[in-house]
């Protein structure tokens, strides 16, 4: 019981920092944003809270239904955010995060109500491992794709001479560009270890026929985009507007194909 | 007598003839030296400042005062005779004064609102009187445009255009950067605009500066001001592939940057964000540049539209301003115009004779006790040392009429008698009873 009224003062303050977001968007001022993140990160320790509290009472499998993933995501989307927010000047950026998470925290209600029977394989450590790394990589794209898409307007803005109210209002170049690059660095990391995580229990636990499952494929293209992405900001030295331009069309491209893959094919990954 | 103004500004002249034509220190002889010698100059004042040279003068031979005047300039600024038929501007009469009140009010300047101008205006001015080349016109004429310059500031909004102009590079800077620390910036020529924006940066944790300018001497100055560095203008190419912030403001007709330079810059920089901001006009930076991926470009224009909050502000501010302009122009005008000699003579005659009835009034009583005969008497007897005693100021008011020099005598008049006082009209007394104070 305890975990539900939690679950609704989180979904409240997600509410709130939303609202606050809306008035700073409306009103084109920052002021009112500097509130939201602040409130953005009380529901930030409410969720975290929540969610420990969840998997201390359950234990495995900390991934139970879609809904635990959902809500782990947006506490990672979340927290990635509010990292960001403490070394660089991005409090609008939470314009596009407060929503999202609130929205996804909305969608995984459902599931607090209490445990679902989930297959036994979920039960074990690695898989969890693999599970709560891949998810933190796609948090942190979601993160580059939603910065990537503000350096955008910004340099569209800026380009474009626009008045000094709407390109005040957004944060700086600089900081969306760090953003983007750290988010796929991290991401990169985040879903190496996560797939490595997940052959490694798939090699243990099954005997073949693994290797060419839909979602496997899917996620060795996801990986292979991190890749290429993060090997041109590293190497070839990729700043600004072409990183931020690649990183919106790959989230595109690996958003249709994932919804592609769930809808056409079926799959090893498919418990609930 | 006619007044007439001629100059130049940045707005006809390309710099490397306004820095012919600029202030020189303990210039000998003092241009306001040759104007006093000019048959045809009665008053003189002489503005140089980096922008401009303006002459204006009250003189008693139009055509000829103007060709003195432009040769004098033109042998200050060693201008051949075409530069000084396509650079050199005249305005006679009322433009003349609106001129110099638009000058003085910072309507002019290359950036509206900016408040030096009006310093400079003074000190010339305080100079001239010194010198002894102004007169009663041009006096009045100074103060006048002192006043307007004042109401321009405090009754319309351009005075913080002028200082959000300035400022306008470092909010672009921080909406690409973020924070300024370890950013270097760049100086192309080393005017006082670049120079006031580089002071903003700097204030705002800006590390390094370069600057570069064509005399290598001011460069080293400038960078000295600044705890920075100079360079050459050969080493322009090389610094571009370093800095973060390129300000440009040198008087070169054509571009200083071009884009091969910056895409050789980019190569090197390895797509690092450039911001450029181009204060010359005409323009230093091909704004072709601006098209280019990861550099932002912006130059003037721009940057005035950045510093007005409301797009309209400016335009509609500087219409309050010119209304402004307009009021002082019509009063100064409506005062050189009693100036002329048979309204003050007429003007004259009323307040003298309006004393005399007012004494006669007030002796009414004593009066009273006259037979009609002696009162008669009383009063062609008056009337008759009135005349004797205005025929001679008159005569030669009029004499002097017809060789052209009346103003000091007029002016003369007008003053001792108190003749502006007597019609009250707003152009009179002191220049600081005027009605400025309307908000």
């Amino acid at each position: 019981m305890r975990s539900i009224s939690l679950f609704y003062l989180t979904i409240f303050i997600y509410l709130t920092a939303t609202i606050l977001y809306t008035i700073s968007l409306l009103r084109r001022r920052v002021h009112p944003a500097k509130h939201a993140s602040w409130t953005m990160a009380i529901a930030f320790l409410l969720h975290s809270l929540l969610i420990f509290s969840i998997w201390g009472k359950r234990g495995y499998p900390l991934f139970a239904s879609t809904y635990d993933v959902l809500m782990f995501f947006a506490w990672s989307l979340t927290g990635f955010y509010l990292l960001f927010q403490l070394r660089t000047k991005t409090r609008v950026l939470g314009i596009s995060i407060a929503p999202v998470s609130l929205v996804l925290l909305l969608f995984s209600s459902p599931g607090i109500s209490g445990p679902v029977a989930a297959p036994k394989i979920l039960n074990s450590g690695l898989v969890n491992l693999h599970i709560l790394l891949a998810l933190m990589g796609e948090a942190w794209f979601v993160l580059a794709t939603l910065a990537s898409c503000a350096y955008l307007i910004q340099d569209r803005l800026l380009k474009g001479k626009a008045p000094k109210r709407l390109f005040s209002y957004l944060p700086p170049l600089k900081d969306l560009d760090r953003i983007n690059e750290w988010a796929l660095i991290w991401g990169f990391v985040s879903l190496t270890l996560g797939i490595l995580a997940g052959m490694f229990y798939a090699r243990l636990a099954w005997a073949g026929g693994w290797h060419l499952d839909t979602k496997i494929i899917w996620s060795w293209v996801a990986w292979i985009v991190f890749a290429i992405l993060v090997h041109q900001r590293l190497a070839i030295g990729w700043q600004g507007r072409r990183p931020a331009i690649f990183t919106c069309l790959f989230f595109v491209f690996l958003a249709l194909t994932s919804l592609a893959e769930t809808c056409l094919f079926s799959s090893l990954h498919r418990f609930f | 007598m006619n007044i007439i103004l001629v100059g130049s500004n940045h707005k006809t002249t390309p710099l490397e003839v306004r820095e012919r034509l600029a202030p020189r220190d303990n210039e000998s002889p003092h241009p306001l030296m040759a104007l006093r010698s000019l048959p045809s100059v009665q008053e003189a004042f002489f503005l140089a400042t980096c922008n401009r040279v303006e002459v204006l003068a009250v003189v008693s031979e139009v055509k000829e005062a103007k060709e003195a005047i432009k040769e004098m300039l033109q042998k200050r600024g060693g201008l051949s005779p075409k530069e000084v038929e396509r650079y050199l501007y005249t305005y006679k009469g009322e433009e003349a004064i609106r001129h110099l009140f638009k000058v003085a009010a910072s309507l002019d300047s290359l950036i509206i609102g900016e408040p030096q101008i009006l310093g400079q205006v003074k000190d010339s001015y305080r100079l001239a009187t010194e010198m002894g080349t102004t007169g009663p016109i041009l006096n009045r004429a100074l103060h006048f445009s002192f006043r307007a310059a004042k109401r321009v500031r405090t009754e319309t909004g351009l005075a913080n255009h002028a200082i959000s102009v300035s400022y306008a590079a470092v909010e672009l800077a921080k909406k690409i950067f973020g924070e300024l620390e370890k950013k270097s910036a760049l100086l192309i020529g080393a005017g006082e605009m670049a120079e006031l924006a580089a002071r903003h940066l700097i204030k705002n944790g800006l590390s390094h500066l370069l600057v570069a300018n064509r005399t290598f001497a001011r460069a080293q100055e400038l960078a000295g001001v600044f705890r920075g560095s100079a360079i050459k203008f050969t080493e322009l190419p090389i610094a571009l592939m370093g800095v973060d912030i390129v300000i440009s403001s040198t008087g070169a007709s054509n571009y200083i940057v071009t884009p091969d330079m910056i895409v050789e810059a980019l190569r090197r920089r390895r797509n690092r964000l450039l911001l450029m901001v181009d204060i010359a006009v005409p323009r230093d930076i091909d704004p072709q540049i601006g098209q280019m991926e990861n550099v932002y470009l912006f130059d003037m224009e721009d940057l005035q539209d950045i510093a007005d909050e409301n797009m309209n502000m400016r335009q509609v501010e500087a219409k309050k301003a010119e209304t402004i302009i307009d009021e002082e122009t019509d009063r100064f005008m409506a005062w050189l115009k009693s100036l002329e000699t048979v309204p003050t003579i007429i003007d004259l005659r009323e307040k003298v004779e309006s004393v005399m009835n007012q004494e006669l009034e007030r002796a009414g009583t004593w009066l009273r006790n006259l037979t009609d005969r002696d009162r008669e008497e009383v009063t062609i007897l008056l009337q008759s040392v009135i005349n004797k005693i205005l025929h001679d100021p008159i005569t030669v008011v009029k004499e002097e009429h017809a060789e052209g020099g009346t103003i000091n005598y007029v002016a003369a008049l007008r003053r001792l008698f108190k003749l502006d006082e007597k019609t009250n009209t707003p152009t009179t007394g002191r220049k600081d009873d005027a009605p400025s104070s309307r908000a």
